[in-house]
């Protein structure tokens, strides 16, 4: 048994991830991406901010991979939503404006990468998640 | 000495009116109701056409986001993949190899800046007040002006076609200051009450003179005024109470803004 990030009790050593991303084309990247990283999950792909609030509610995400825009809703919407429930928040935008970094750290994100510059430092961020995971008392 | 501009509008319409009457033989109240019929059905088509252009922009920057933006940042990441699979590659394959990823960030940074420019995305993310702050930060960057932004800390919760109605109000008259006012500072102040939002936008520059502002060319002026009426709201362009620059304010009623979001 583990401490999740959320803090929740779990038995797993993998870590489950869930990706919040609108374009099929980039989605299939970054899973890509991840699937390299050994211990790491991704659980299931979602475009919209109903679907993501739902999935971490419902289900045992320990990171969130989120856009901002998407499908319907917007990432703000998912982090607003998100209550009590607090994986790990990886922001992972074209929306780069400091506005957006600002607010997301607000709403509670704890990192915010650009997709088109910063995509190579997703795998390290997650890896080092993974990490900081496997490191907490049991 | 502030202006709405309507009133030399109306006397115009009624002095026309007369003559016309005078000439076909009609009674200048039925000319009259013709021109005020034709007037009112200009400034619907007016704004159906403001609105339709706001429309297709939003549209074409979301298609150049998910699309072009796609495939782009799609492409960046299939070369950062490959660039780690390249162990110690010739010189000449770096150099290109740099160049073809620097090419490829100045297109998505371009990308990006047009799809600003067509529909601020701040505006539907985070609301109005955050996209002024950008608008009047970058406007005033640009252009090497001092400014003061007195914006409500919250933002203000207003429908999409208010919202953009008055960016648009603010980003013409900070345009117009920019072209025209040869101004060193600008004040932009957002007032909310139980009853009205008001945006005042003021200057130091060297004023507006009356024939400009009654100009048939003064398409920015009346594109503002047009924005405004449609949100049943006054705008007013005139000198600044002090005598100098000039002051640009709009004011819309809230219940309505509400009524319509």
């Amino acid at each position: 048994m583990m401490l999740g990030l959320n803090g929740s009790v779990s038995s797993r050593s993998v870590l489950h991830v869930l990706l919040v991303e609108d374009s099929a084309m980039l989605a299939d990247r970054v899973c890509e991406e991840l699937r390299t990283l050994e211990d790491v999950e991704v659980i299931a792909v979602v475009d919209n901010q109903k679907d993501a609030t739902d999935w971490v509610r419902n289900g045992s995400v320990d990171v969130i991979v989120l856009d901002l825009q998407l499908r319907q809703g917007s990432g703000f919407g998912v982090l607003r939503g998100l209550g009590d429930c607090r994986p790990a928040i990886v922001i992972l935008t074209n929306h780069v404006l400091p506005e957006y970094r600002l607010c997301a750290k607000r709403l509670g994100a704890d990192h915010f990468l650009n997709k088109s510059n910063d995509y190579e430092r997703l795998a390290d961020v997650v890896g080092s998640l993974r990490d900081t995971r496997r490191h907490s008392p049991a | 000495m502030l202006t709405s501009g309507n009133g030399l509008g109306i006397a115009v319409i009624e002095v026309s009116s007369a003559i016309l009457a005078a000439l076909v033989g009609n009674s200048s109240e039925t000319v009259t109701g013709t021109f005020q019929r034709r007037a009112r059905s200009l400034s619907s088509l007016c704004t159906h056409l403001q609105q339709n252009s706001e429309r297709e922009k939003s549209l074409l920057a979301r298609t150049l986001h998910d699309e072009l933006g796609g495939l782009l940042v799609a492409t960046k990441m299939d070369m950062a993949w490959l660039r780690r699979k390249l162990d110690d590659p010739d010189p000449a394959i770096s150099l290109h190899w740099d160049r073809a990823v620097r090419s490829l960030e100045q297109a998505i940074d371009c990308k990006r800046r047009i799809i600003e420019n067509l529909r601020p995305t701040l505006l539907d993310n985070l609301g109005l007040v955050a996209a002024l702050r950008w608008l009047i930060d970058e406007s005033c960057r640009e252009a090497g002006l001092q400014y003061e932004q007195i914006l409500p800390e919250e933002g203000v919760e207003l429908g999409n076609s208010q919202s953009i109605a008055l960016f648009r109000v603010v980003q013409e008259a900070l345009s117009n200051i920019v072209r025209h006012a040869h101004a060193s500072r600008i004040v932009v102040e957002m007032i909310n009450d139980d009853s009205y939002v008001t945006l005042l936008v003021q200057d130091d520059g060297v004023g507006i003179d009356s024939d400009r502002l009654e100009s048939d060319e003064s398409h920015g002026i009346a594109g503002m005024r047009q924005r405004v009426l449609a949100l049943k709201g006054i705008l007013t362009v005139g000198t600044s109470v002090d005598g100098h620059g000039t002051t640009v304010l709009a004011r819309v009623p809230r219940v309505d803004l509400q009524e319509t979001s």
